[in-house]
């Protein structure tokens, strides 16, 4: 071989430290910040954190200002039912970034570096979770800071059930929205398909749960329970006290939510084929 | 399966529905570099991937420096893999990328850093570092690449179609990163369908074609092998034209043909022809060389494959 050109250097052995612990920092770190690039992403999360969110804890403020002394749980359910559209939007644009890290290289390079297909995954799974969770809790958390400040006067049980209820119905949306987002990822052969199927599937059932059936059986409220945004709803009466005269039992509500969100994790457990190893791992779209 | 070969796989295939992709590849590859040869769709990506871990084999073993390489971290702190895909992070800088993949690999923040630097110096993108990958030539990419696979020191490089889509330049200097490489004792498993780049890196090959093996072992062994086939010897010396009239009265001889200072003679049986042509050109001084176009890879791919 001629001399090394200019400009290129030799090889140097590399004599540092190496780590051998999980990769699930550096991952979670990575996708939240490809997150962060997307563009829908941002608007999801803007329009939920920024208008819903802060619009609602400004309303808060704005009441008080204008005499009220004490405010109710009704305008803290209607954000969190407002709020979970737009975390759903969040989930159903995240999830599917493991299709795309197949289109882009990503997974390739993730794959065939020391990390461990469990904490690939993982990490994805972490990324989606803590995006979709954040534009719930977070409004959770302000808006219970901001009755602390301004009003002396708060429902009954709010100290006991707001954050706690908050946090924990932001959960249990969390995880029905990012498990159904990265499960149709999983089985998706493209990223708008799973978007838009996630999203545009949560609109048309509530649409036929709430209408349609509606119309149809004019005495049976009770089929809203087919839509999942309807039954994961009527969690607010039992973490809040309200609501006491819901269309279905709690139960029917819990069994359609632990249906939804177990068949979604378990898709992306086990059904993503380049993960493991069925597909080539580079993929064109 | 133990073994001191870089990559070691016995009845090695992989399906996918119906296409089968790599079918009952049994081969040793010893340390030091090899070509990995054959046209496109011949099995070669699939055999990398298997190599990496990135897929699982439909039957067959396959072992990596010792180990099955399936979901392995422990393996592939050992290994380096430049895809042949684009360089993936395109909304990152190039010495993000880098850190980013030094950390994925093991190495802390600092170590990271000076990695990155490092590896970016030696691929000769230095003064790119803080541009977007995105913003990158095509060459400027798979230095890239080059430089996320080696920013650990692997004991084994396994690069798939490196040298594809690249500029001259680009092509001339991964050429000289992967031969200082080698040099510093990493072994190298190399694709290409581009045969005089592995010819210039190594002798040994190993020939897919439609997912089979076709051929493994020295390019001239394998030549060696096919002697049905005519094999051309070139013969520089100061009278073609009395060489070529001794040499067309020869048995093993097919043709010669006479330029002003070679002849050029084809033969069935290599290994006689120049048993007996040493002889008589110890006794005929006045020919400078002998050399066979035919030991090159290319000309035994295109004996094999057609």
């Amino acid at each position: 071989m001629a001399p090394v050109p200019e400009g290129v250097g030799t090889y140097p052995r590399w004599r540092g430290r190496t780590e051998t612990g999980s990769r699930l920092g550096i991952i979670v770190a990575q996708e939240i910040r490809v997150l962060s690039q997307n563009l829908w992403f941002l608007a999801a999360a803007v329009l939920g954190l920024g208008v819903v969110g802060a619009g609602s804890v400004m309303e808060l403020v704005q009441y008080r200002q204008d005499g009220l002394a004490a405010h109710s749980w009704d305008r803290y359910t209607i954000m969190l039912d407002q709020l979970r559209w737009f975390a759903l939007a969040v989930a159903a644009v995240a999830g599917p970034g493991l299709l795309e890290d197949a289109r882009r290289g990503a997974l390739e390079l993730y794959l065939s570096r020391p990390v461990s297909r469990r904490a690939y995954l993982l990490g994805k799974a972490l990324a989606v979770v803590a995006a979709t969770l954040a534009v719930m809790a977070l409004p959770v958390l302000f808006y219970y800071v901001a009755s602390l400040a301004f009003y002396d006067e708060h429902p009954e049980a709010w100290h006991a059930r707001a954050v706690a209820g908050g946090l924990a119905f932001s959960l249990l949306w969390t995880a029905l929205a990012a498990g159904l987002a990265l499960g149709l990822a999983c089985v998706a052969r493209r990223a708008v398909t799973a978007t838009v199927g996630l999203f545009g599937g949560f609109l048309v059932l509530h649409f036929a749960a709430t209408r349609l059936l509606g119309d149809i059986l004019t005495e049976d409220a009770q089929w809203q329970v087919l839509s999942p945004f309807s039954a994961t709803g009527r969690f607010h009466a039992w973490l809040f006290g309200t609501g006491a005269d819901a269309a279905f039992p709690l139960l029917w509500a819990l069994l359609l939510w632990g249906a939804l969100t177990v068949l979604g994790w378990a898709l992306m457990a086990w059904r993503h084929p380049r993960v493991r190893g069925e597909e080539p791992v580079r993929r064109r779209m | 399966m133990r073994s001191l070969s870089a990559v070691e796989c016995e009845r090695l295939s992989r399906w996918y529905g119906d296409v089968i992709a790599l079918n009952d590849l049994s081969a040793s590859i010893g340390k030091g570099v090899t070509g990995l040869l054959g046209p496109n769709g011949s099995g070669k990506s699939t055999f990398m991937s298997l190599c990496v871990g990135l897929l699982r084999p439909s039957a067959g073993r396959i072992e990596v420096l010792g180990e099955d390489p399936w979901d392995n971290p422990g393996l592939l702190r050992r290994i380096g893999y430049v895809p042949e895909a684009p360089a993936p992070w395109r909304h990152l800088t190039g010495r993000d990328a880098l850190v980013r993949g030094a950390r994925l690999t093991g190495l802390d923040r600092n170590d990271a850093g000076r990695a990155a630097t490092e590896g970016l110096r030696r691929v000769g993108l230095a003064e790119a570092g803080d541009k977007l990958v995105g913003a990158y030539s095509h060459g400027m990419q798979q230095r890239l690449k080059f430089a996320l696979a080696t920013l650990h020191r692997p004991e084994l490089l396994i690069l798939d179609e490196p040298l594809l889509g690249t500029d001259p330049l680009a092509r001339r200097d991964l050429l000289h990163l992967i031969q200082d490489m080698a040099d510093d004792g990493t072994s190298i498993l190399l694709s290409t369908h581009v045969l005089p780049d592995v010819e210039a890196l190594t002798e040994r090959i190993l020939l897919l074609h439609h997912g089979r093996l076709m051929a493994h072992g020295e390019v001239h062994e394998i030549r060696d092998l096919l002697d049905q086939h005519p094999r051309t010897v070139r013969v520089a010396t100061a009278d073609p034209r009395r060489l070529g009239a001794e040499l067309w009265s020869w048995d093993e001889v097919l043709s010669v043909e006479a330029d002003e200072d070679a002849v050029t003679v084809r033969t069935r049986n290599a290994a006689a022809f120049y048993a007996r042509l040493q002889d008589h050109l110890i006794e005929r001084p006045g020919f400078t060389s002998v050399t066979s176009p035919d030991d090159n890879v290319e000309a035994v791919f295109e004996y094999l494959v057609r």
